[in-house]
């Protein structure tokens, strides 16, 4: 048989540049590692979203359409720390777990938080920036193992990416200065911004526990009355899953305003100024603190 | 290379080095409460074209070149959690590794302090967390 052809139109391929290889397909089951994605990939990845802004991850669970688009993907982001628990039979819909990249578990130790008498892992690690930039590193190695001829391009993503969130970072810490650290006391609706205080010098007053379906025992409001009035607590904030009864209640009796909504569990809906992990931490930062002030 | 590290230390020796003190601003504590007064100093290599250092958005402190080192007294009643001071500086555009030191001497002998490398565009702006009563 003659080559020569066969020869001729690769020897064109190869002079006109490196065949373009087919974009990434990943699949993410977290607002915040699909905008980690798309910016550490650029266009060497095809971002398939899971779990989309606006939707509650404690209360999602994939439909059948899910599975096999997370059947279909090369790598499946998962936020992990026990969010997602659906995790393992998700898994098993998909063929295996190989393709999985719990994100949360590989950025190592985690904040941990008292439910039901029992200590577990705070899953809300997407709060600290210091966090996010071990997330960014975890992304790319797994979007180098999966495409290594894309090396210097993922390289390149999450170096351009891990410095935008160094800014980011600043900047939140400059916005917090704005307000005397004795007046950080920040009450929310659910425990999820543990990371967050920690890294900005809050204390947490949560309502709720570590999960959105928790409910809050008349005990625990009627502690929380009593901490928000002897702390000079000037604001709180809600999110929608909170019974409207205890909202009425809180701001009724402490005369505590409701400071605004908060982005707890991930980003906001397309278009937004959350829409991004960027937008979502000055949009906290920014509402945290001029509530308080 | 030796050359290249050398002068790669000369914004740190600078800062090292004494020099003339200027009074600075100062921000008075409300009459009701006692007041531990604080000693800032903040230094520079270069000197500034000016600068601030801020508690709440009131300046604690502030001048400009040509002058490197400054140093004031802040009346202040540091609470239990401490203060965030703010420092902003700008050198002209196309200074080289500008930097700064900000040293806050409380008044029971403790002492925190820290150096600020400014951007490529001759700006600074950081954030000094004093610590509060132990």
């Amino acid at each position: 048989m003659n080559k020569l052809p066969f020869l001729s139109v690769l020897a064109i391929l190869a002079g006109a540049g490196a065949i373009q290889a087919a974009p990434l397909k990943v699949a993410s089951l977290s607002t915040v590692l699909s905008d980690f994605a798309r910016n550490i990939g650029g266009d060497q990845v095809q971002v398939e979203e899971i779990v989309k802004g606006g939707v509650d991850p404690h209360d999602f669970q994939p439909s059948p359409g899910d599975v096999e688009k997370v059947s279909g993907a090369d790598i499946v982001l998962a936020s992990g720390k026990g969010i997602e628990g659906y995790l393992s039979k998700l898994e098993e819909g998909a063929g295996g777990a190989r393709k999985f990249v719990d994100v949360g578990d590989k950025i190592g130790a985690s904040l941990q938080l008292e439910e039901e008498g029992k200590l577990i892992d705070d899953p809300h690690w997407w709060h600290s920036t210091a966090n996010a930039g071990k997330a960014v590193n975890v992304v790319r190695d797994a979007f180098i193992a999966a495409a290594p001829a894309s090396r210097d391009a993922f390289t390149a993503g999450a170096a351009a990416y891990g410095a935008k969130l160094d800014d980011l970072d600043k900047a939140i810490k400059l916005k917090v200065a704005e307000l005397a650290r004795n007046k950080r006391k920040l009450v929310t609706s659910h425990d999820a911004f543990q990371y967050f205080a920690r890294d900005y010098g809050f204390k947490i007053y949560p309502i709720e526990g570590a999960s959105t379906a928790d409910e809050p025992s008349t005990r625990k409001v009627a502690e929380l009355l009593e901490t928000i009035q002897k702390e000079k607590v000037k604001a709180v904030f809600f999110e929608h899953t909170l019974n409207p009864k205890v909202i009425t209640q809180i701001t009724k009796e402490t005369g505590a305003k409701v400071g605004g909504e908060l982005y707890a569990d991930g980003l906001g809906a397309p278009g937004g100024d959350a829409a991004t992990y960027a937008g979502m931490m000055r949009h906290n930062a920014r509402t945290i603190v001029d509530a308080l002030k | 290379m030796v050359v290249v590290f050398a002068l790669a230390g000369v914004p740190v020796w600078r800062l090292t080095r004494p020099a003339a003190a200027v009074a600075a601003s100062v921000e008075e504590a409300p009459a009701s409460q006692p007041a531990a007064p604080l000693e800032v100093e903040a230094d520079f290599a270069p000197a500034p074209a000016g600068f601030q250092v801020c508690h709440l958005d009131r300046p604690v402190l502030a001048g400009s070149g040509p002058l490197a080192h400054f140093a004031g007294r802040w009346a202040a009643t540091l609470p239990p959690e401490g203060v965030d001071l703010v420092l902003t500086a700008r050198w002209p555009p196309g200074t080289a590794r500008a930097a700064a030191r900000l040293i806050v001497r409380l008044s029971d002998g403790r002492r925190a302090e820290k150096s600020f490398w400014a951007g490529e565009d001759g700006s600074l702006t950081e954030v000094f967390g004093v610590p509060g009563t132990p």
